[in-house]
């Protein structure tokens, strides 16, 4: 609770570089992000590596964003300095946010390209002639990546050895396919030779001995599941929550947990409360189309007052919508899911680190205050790499007020639902003797007995609110970022905050500095601090990925602050660091 | 409390009283379901039952054992995660026709196959009572309803055979009104080892008019009184499944002795209720992410 103020850990003047590779899907695109991020990462920089699919296993097109720096990185950029082309179609897309220094990959044998293309813009075309390549030296086409990877990290000036070294870890069980990589790592390195060092990356400065990790949003949430002590998770597969699935289940026996997957969503929650009645800690992930099957048993968990923690990973919708794409126009719907009204907790994590904290913290708000918490990621976050380190703290797991066996035999009546001045009542689980109760999805009384008595009923629906208070002590801290005398602030929420960062860095180089909220809950609404951010400041731009400005209607509703000036993005894309700063630069 | 007290059958009681209607099936199965746990000396703390929405969940109130009164249809969902995060409970499901035959027939099939070692108890009464007397995806073809005015011109949904071909490894149906056949199936059914499928059928008197106690006590005979029947043997018990008229037969249709899931996963998690335990320690899987 409270707002904090972070001080920015960039030196304002760097500036990052941005290499998409593309190609159609099947061509081995992401396997040449991982190898390049990789790489890059050794050296010891910073990389941000954001992936573009459409929902098909092949064909259509791929391509993976990988924006690096000596500084942290916290988003993608729009604009393209390195754009390597396995095929036209990757062109043809991404050639509008070439730049003056940018540089174009590709073969002439699967295109031309003119100087119309490049608006006369002077890029450096390189052309590789990797077809003839794979050719003369008899190689399957599926070297076709390394040979692109190989010649793009020449270009970089990085040497062949630390290529070499890198493909040789990753393929040491597969001495075939190392070999013919080996092979084409020397033939690029050749072939792209005249090219060596043009765009060189830039050498790290200094040496963090800082442990720092790269994964993956959903990889963070599930790690901070884990270490959370979870039992029980439950899930359908859908995209972009898919690979939390995927996470818990190859790790399941190591950590003494157990992962079904359902026959649908519904099952999916109901399970999990379930399980969560019988005392696992348990969790759901899912996307809005699964979300939307979630809902009934969204109010059963708080009902019944079960704990629950639930991954919400948005992508644009309605219905199917764009599957594999993201976007923030979930906000409301999980704010107001299900009938009637109760307490529930949403998070929305700002970036990688925050995912992996609040997914552990989600489930001790879970078990203290015995409500459903949201976690709110998007397709962005939840699929993207980011390279981060973790702070050192102490985590305890807090279950909350469960009786002990010995304290039930101690007492005449146990009363699950009993009135608390701070409306959490201890639970037991099956099992314990003299603990016995119903979780009723009626309105019921003290024991779980259905009552529909209009006291009962006003008692009940104050008891749940009542946690209300105490929970709100239990939020995570807000960050303020930026330059807090600043009179130009920004207000976002979730991933959103990378590129707002990454802007903010680029507009400080012109002398513009900002101050940022972006907040990593909503609710319960942290409506003082949002007044208290918004009063100070002058210009107010809402930033956020949906059509109605969901954010900025909570805003209104629990600040009354209307905010004129908006960036709202739908398209499916994620909002990029040029789009901030053009729209600052436009309101001030 | 007393560690050796005698089991008693109103141990099984609340002091709520029943609400259904006088004549229903439900107590037949309330009364035989508490005495088949009393002479298999269950515990109340020791079983769960999950129940659905309709009439038969309303006994959520009357039974005092740990108890789920979930939503309509997703009370097996609920009763497969409580069976998974604790084996050492006796998981009973109870849910009406419109429950697992309507509105959750999809988790019915999936958990015929997953054979988890819990009881899912049938309340067919072939009509939706509880919102007084709407067809059933269980009424007979003809039957006329408030929503089937002309006749219900749908065929009704064969919950044993369904079980069978979903791969439940005890399907077994009874009849209200044959009390003592009533709790011998469920005890058999309670003893089974896997998920157990037991289709009472159940006549509502208030709402369905045709299948009355005298309809079904003219068709019923007991599979257990056919010298030639074998519950061992999976044809046979397809081809009972679909005998459905002038003659119905009651008693268990196959059972068969598989590996459970929660065997073959074979994970006990720590149900630990202290607070304040030191978080997991994860270094092992950030290694996997170590820069």
């Amino acid at each position: 609770m409270g707002l904090f103020v972070s001080k920015p850990k960039n030196k304002p003047n760097s500036l990052s570089k941005t290499l998409v590779f593309g190609g159609e899907a099947g061509e081995g695109i992401k396997s040449a992000g991982k190898i390049v991020s990789k790489t890059l990462l050794n050296l010891g920089l910073e990389v941000f590596l954001y992936d573009e699919y459409p929902s098909l296993i092949r064909g259509g097109h791929n391509a993976v964003f990988i924006t690096y720096s000596e500084y942290p990185v916290y988003s993608v950029n729009k604009e393209i300095d390195l754009l390597v082309c396995l095929d036209k179609t990757t062109f043809e897309l991404h050639k509008q946010n070439l730049g003056l220094e940018s540089v174009v990959i590709y073969d002439h044998e699967d295109f031309l390209i003119y100087d119309d293309d490049l608006r006369n813009l002077p890029c450096e075309i390189v052309d590789i002639p990797i077809k003839q390549i794979i050719k003369k030296n008899g190689l399957p086409n599926i070297i076709r990546n390394t040979l692109y990877v190989s010649s793009t990290m020449n270009i970089l000036g990085i040497e062949k050895k630390v290529l070499e070294a890198n493909v040789t870890n990753t393929l040491s069980k597969k001495p075939d396919l190392l070999e013919q990589n080996i092979k084409a790592i020397g033939l690029a390195y050749t072939a792209s030779s005249e090219y060596k060092s043009i765009r060189k990356i830039p050498q790290k400065i200094g040496s963090s001995d800082k442990k720092s990790y790269f994964m993956t949003g959903n990889q963070a949430i599930s790690i901070g599941a884990i270490q959370s002590g979870i039992g029980f998770y439950a899930a359908y597969p859908m995209t972009p929550a898919s690979t939390i699935l995927d996470f818990l289940t190859a790790n399941f026996r190591k950590y003494n947990y157990i992962v079904k997957q359902t026959e649908d969503e519904i099952a999916a929650i109901n399970m999990a409360i379930g399980a969560s009645y019988a005392g696992a800690r348990s969790m759901v992930g899912t996307s809005g189309g699964g979300f939307s099957l979630m809902v009934e048993a969204l109010g059963l968990a708080a009902i019944t007052e079960t704990p629950l923690v639930i991954v919400l990973a948005q992508r644009p919708g309605p219905a199917t919508g764009l599957p594999t794409w993201t976007g923030q126009g979930d906000l409301l719907f999980a704010l107001h899911a299900a009938q009637d009204e109760f307490p529930r907790v949403v998070l929305c994590p700002t970036d990688h680190e925050e995912a992996m904290e609040l997914a552990f913290k989600a489930f001790n708000i879970a078990d203290k205050f015995q409500v459903p918490v949201i976690i709110l990621s998007d397709k962005f976050l939840s699929e993207s790499q980011a390279k981060f380190s973790l702070k050192k703290s102490k985590k305890k797991i807090e279950r909350g007020l469960m009786i002990s066996s010995r304290a039930l035999m101690r007492l005449d009546k146990f009363e699950r639902y009993a009135s608390t001045p701070n409306g959490i009542s201890p639970r037991s689980i099956p099992g314990q003797e003299g603990g016995i109760f119903i979780a009723n999805s009626d309105e019921s009384d003290s024991r779980g007995f259905s009552e529909e008595s209009a006291e009962n009923r006003i008692a009940k629906v104050k008891k749940r609110f009542a946690k209300l208070p105490s929970l709100k002590k239990e939020l995570p801290d807000l960050n303020v970022y930026g330059d807090i005398r600043s009179k130009i602030c920004i207000i976002t929420w979730g991933s959103t905050k990378g590129a707002v960062l990454e802007a903010t860095r680029r507009l400080h180089n012109t002398g513009i500095s900002l101050k940022i909220l972006a907040l990593n809950y909503i609710e319960p609404f942290p409506s003082e601090e949002v007044s208290k951010f918004l009063s100070s400041s002058k210009h107010v731009l809402l930033i956020e990925g949906n059509y109605t400005s969901q954010l900025g209607q909570l805003i209104k509703i629990h600040t009354g602050h209307d905010i004129k000036n908006k960036l709202l993005k739908y398209d499916g894309r994620p909002i990029f660091p040029n789009e901030v700063v053009d729209k600052v630069l436009e309101i001030i | 409390m007393a560690q050796k007290k005698i089991l008693k059958r109103d141990d099984y009681n609340t002091d709520h009283k029943c609400t259904w209607c006088p004549g229903c099936g439900n107590f037949a199965i309330w009364y035989m379901l508490k005495q088949a746990l009393l002479e298999l000396n269950y515990k109340p703390h020791e079983v769960v039952i999950v129940y659905g929405i309709g009439c038969s969940g309303n006994g959520t109130n009357f039974t005092e054992v740990y108890s789920f009164h979930g939503l309509h249809g997703r009370a097996l969902p609920v009763a497969q995660g409580i069976k998974l995060a604790n084996k050492k409970l006796k998981v009973i499901v109870m849910g009406g026709d419109g429950d697992g035959a309507g509105i959750g027939v999809g988790h019915f099939i999936h958990a015929c196959r997953r054979n988890i070692d819990i009881t899912y108890i049938m309340h067919d009464n072939q009509i939706y009572g509880l919102t007084t007397g709407q067809t059933s995806p269980r009424s007979d073809k003809g039957m006329v309803t408030k929503t089937t005015p002309e006749g219900n011109i749908e065929d009704p949904v064969n919950p044993i055979a369904l079980a069978l071909s979903s791969n439940s490894t005890f399907v077994a149906r009874t009849f209200s009104g044959t009390p003592h056949h009533l709790k011998d199936t469920l005890k058999k059914a309670l003893q089974h080892k896997g998920f157990s499928f037991v289709d009472i059928l159940q006549p509502c008197i208030t709402f369905n008019k045709h299948n009355t106690y005298a309809w079904y006590n003219s068709k019923i005979y007991y599979l257990e009184n056919q010298s030639d029947y074998n519950p061992l043997d999976f044809n046979s018990a397809l081809v009972k499944a679909f005998e459905w008229g002038e003659k119905i037969p009651i008693g268990v249709f196959y059972q068969t002795d598989l590996p459970t899931y929660e065997d073959k996963i074979n994970i006990d998690l720590d149900l630990d209720t202290k607070d304040d335990n030191s978080a997991v320690n994860i270094n092992e899987l950030l290694k996997e992410f170590k820069v």
